[in-house]
């Protein structure tokens, strides 16, 4: 069998990105003897527990659209009779914060149980997992054994919908899950999961999920939040700085922006070194983001401004033409694989938004097949 | 089965058209009755009965010629260097792209040690297993092309990149150069079968009624992966990859390969007896153990403890009504995956 993994590359600003490429055969998919006895070593810091694990690298994406529901007289209509009479709507109150995060942990109660009916599925409910369609009682479904400690939620009453990071167990292993709910007259009408399953996919750092970091839970105070649309503005200039504009210049960055990818701590890592201790900005100024071919599908399906964060979902195409970068001072970066080959992270990426400021950025990263839609278009 | 005969048939309407074979019958095995591609050949003046004639026929060595000026173009990063048809269609690791991008952007050198074409006139299909590079690195590039009227119309293709489960130094088994004789060769139907029957058997963890030559070896991405006299055993297992074609299924080892559908043919050559299927494997992940005869219980871990796919192209060599090698090129995708070709 293949085994994929992402290593994190120290140091070396030309492998800031990350490493995806260290492989290593396990049992042999169909086979085994001979292919089961190549082995090939994986690369330093694999699976490594450091926090100083240089230079991973960003993902982002693209994209796209994304309705605002307003559900703006709800309030008013559930506290006259006669009118709820008349509005089929109101006749279900909005999901509200706790409701949503109730959605969020009976999902992922059902999922551990292997009993879709412990959740409020609509009818009609989509899900895809690593954007493939799939019925409740396969992938992740089929095979989970522990629920998540880590429980990051991500709640938008506005949209009636849930963002979540965490870990489960599936059998015997960690993976890494990020989810999204949409929810409709109290069911669940869409269910897309991200799961990363480390040994094959992903270069990270399962013991950093013991619970998330106090920073991307707090509350903001009223003065330092800013409407929807500004956050979710944040949000794609990180992702068309890194994929058209190949710096930070109009990303609006916290001076103490740090960001942590499947567990690593990527950027502002204070005990990292070359790529992972430079700061957001630093980091996107190297230019180093040519070898992002395209930011793609960028969704941002949940906000929420309570705590400042947005949950975004976007793919990172990587078509392997650039050969190199030239940093500011001129020095000139070769590109090295794997990013001179065709290769797409499918990532979820969620922003904390202080201020208008992207101050913490929290990231699942998937790698998928070149081009791979996410199943929602 | 239904799941394969649906996918075949969901297949059919664009790559090959599809014709019923009950199979299985004569094996006594009904219940697994198999749906078959075939080429339209006696259908054709039945469906379109005031259709102009036919313009010639590519034959094999124009087939190969397409396929030669296909992998020039690709290495040119150009895509009007190829005969392809305006509205090629062209899928990368199941993928839909536009000609032009993942590994035509990034190509850098042709096929050398390792080449093996297998074209169909009868379809006008060709199947290919080669190893060519990307930037410099060496890859796997497998899959299927259709030529209609002078064009290259479908471009179904497998990349695998990376180390993993690979090895790039292969050259070719020379059985695959050789001619069958005429009176060892066998139709086109029963090839189909052959090619079934090992795909159900790798599902039914049975083998026993797939007509595997004694000598059969089977090399997947490069790897000998059995009757590898050179496979060594590894601690708490059984040495799979020196067994035998039979014996290797049916040491119940994949039983984690959940179903194996989206089959459908790639090209027959009639002349090397030479059948190649794309299929895609489906490993749901939920199978915990199997029981090894003469070894016991095994449990699975790490990537067979899993949900994911792989798509294959998978050739086979058949003389004298045999299984005599086996090459498949594979890829893992997401679990669920499609091969970007039903409807």
């Amino acid at each position: 069998m293949i085994e994929k993994q992402i290593s994190p590359r120290r140091s070396d600003p030309s492998r800031h990105y990350f490493r995806i490429g260290a492989a290593r055969v396990k049992q042999g998919l169909f086979g085994t003897a001979a292919g089961a006895t190549k082995r090939v070593r994986p690369a330093a810091g694999l699976n490594s527990t450091n926090r100083d694990q240089g230079g991973k690298s960003m993902r982002t994406t693209v994209s796209q659209r994304f309705r605002l529901v307003y559900l703006s007289l709800l309030a008013t209509t559930v506290a006259l009779p006669a009118v709820v009479a008349q509005s089929a709507r109101a006749a279900d109150p909005s999901c509200d914060r706790a409701c949503l995060k109730g959605m969020v942990d009976k999902y992922t109660a059902a999922m551990v149980a292997h009993d879709p009916s412990m959740a409020p599925f609509a009818d009609n409910v989509k899900f895809t997992e690593n954007g493939q369609a799939l019925t409740f009682h396969q992938g992740l479904w089929a095979t989970a054994a522990a629920d998540s400690t880590y429980r990051l939620y991500v709640l938008d009453t506005v949209n009636e919908s849930a963002g979540f990071l965490g870990q489960m167990k599936e059998h015997e292993d960690p993976v890494l899950v990020a989810l999204r709910l949409k929810v409709v007259d109290g069911k669940i009408t869409e269910a897309e999961q991200i799961v990363n399953r480390p040994e094959r996919n992903g270069f990270g750092n399962p013991k950093a999920f013991d619970k998330p970091l106090p920073i991307l839970m707090q509350k903001l105070k009223p003065s330092e939040q800013v409407s929807r649309e500004e956050m979710q503005a944040a949000a794609n200039h990180y992702f068309t700085g890194l994929d058209t504009e190949n710096s930070g210049a109009n990303v609006p960055f916290d001076p103490n922006c740090q960001r942590r990818e499947n567990g690593t701590v990527t950027a502002n890592n204070p005990d990292g070194k070359g790529m992972a201790k430079l700061g957001c900005k630093a980091q996107f100024d190297t230019g180093f983001s040519v070898l992002v071919s395209d930011v793609r599908d960028r969704r941002f399906p949940v906000i929420d401004q309570e705590t400042g964060l947005v949950f975004s979902l976007v793919f990172f195409d990587h078509n392997g033409r650039a050969k190199q970068y030239t940093q500011p001072d001129g020095t000139v970066v070769p590109i090295k694989p794997p990013f001179t080959q065709p290769l797409t992270l499918e990532i979820a990426e969620i922003f904390k938004i202080k201020s208008g400021k992207i101050r913490q950025i929290e990231a699942l990263i998937n790698q998928v097949p070149y081009k791979m839609p996410s199943g929602w278009n | 089965m239904a799941d394969e005969r649906e996918g075949i048939t969901k297949m059919s309407s664009q790559l090959i058209r599809t014709v019923v074979v009950g199979a299985f019958l004569a094996a006594g095995l009904s219940a697994c009755s198999q749906s078959a591609n075939q080429p339209p050949q006696s259908t054709a003046s039945e469906t379109t009965p005031a259709a102009p004639a036919a313009p010639a026929a590519c034959d094999a060595a124009c087939l190969t010629g397409d396929f030669d000026q296909l992998l020039q173009a690709i290495v040119a990063h150009d895509p009007s260097k190829a005969p392809l048809a305006a509205n090629v269609k062209y899928t990368e690791n199941a993928q839909v792209l536009q000609v032009g991008d993942g590994i035509w952007g990034v190509a850098s050198a042709l096929p050398s040690n390792y080449k093996l074409v297998i074209p169909d006139p009868t379809t006008g299909q060709l199947a290919f297993h080669v190893v060519m590079k990307e930037s410099g690195n060496a890859v796997w590039y497998a899959g299927r092309m259709k030529v209609e009227n002078g064009k290259i119309t479908e471009l179904e293709t497998i990349v695998v990149r990376g180390g993993g489960f690979a090895n790039y130094d292969r050259t070719p088994d020379p059985v695959w150069a050789t001619v069958v004789p005429p009176d060892q060769r066998s139709s086109r139907d029963v090839m189909i079968k052959d090619a079934n029957m090992y795909f159900d058997a790798l599902q039914d963890n049975k083998a026993n009624y797939v007509p595997f030559a004694d000598d059969c070896g089977r090399v997947e991405n490069g790897v000998v992966t059995a009757n590898n006299p050179k496979a060594k055993a590894q601690p708490g297992r059984p040495n799979i990859g020196a067994m035998s074609c039979t014996g290797n299924i049916n040491s119940m080892m994949w039983r984690y390969i959940t179903k194996i559908d989206q089959r459908h043919l790639a090209a027959i050559d009639e002349t090397h007896g030479i059948v190649s299927m794309v299929v895609m494997f489906n490993q749901a992940g939920d199978v915990d153990s199997t029981v090894i005869p003469g070894f016991g219980e095994y449990k699975y871990t790490g990537a067979a403890h899993r949900p994911f796919n792989a798509l294959i192209l998978e050739s086979f060599k058949v003389v004298n009504g045999k299984i005599r090698q086996i090459a498949a090129t594979l890829t893992t995708l997401p679990y669920g995956a499609k091969d970007g070709w039903g409807d």
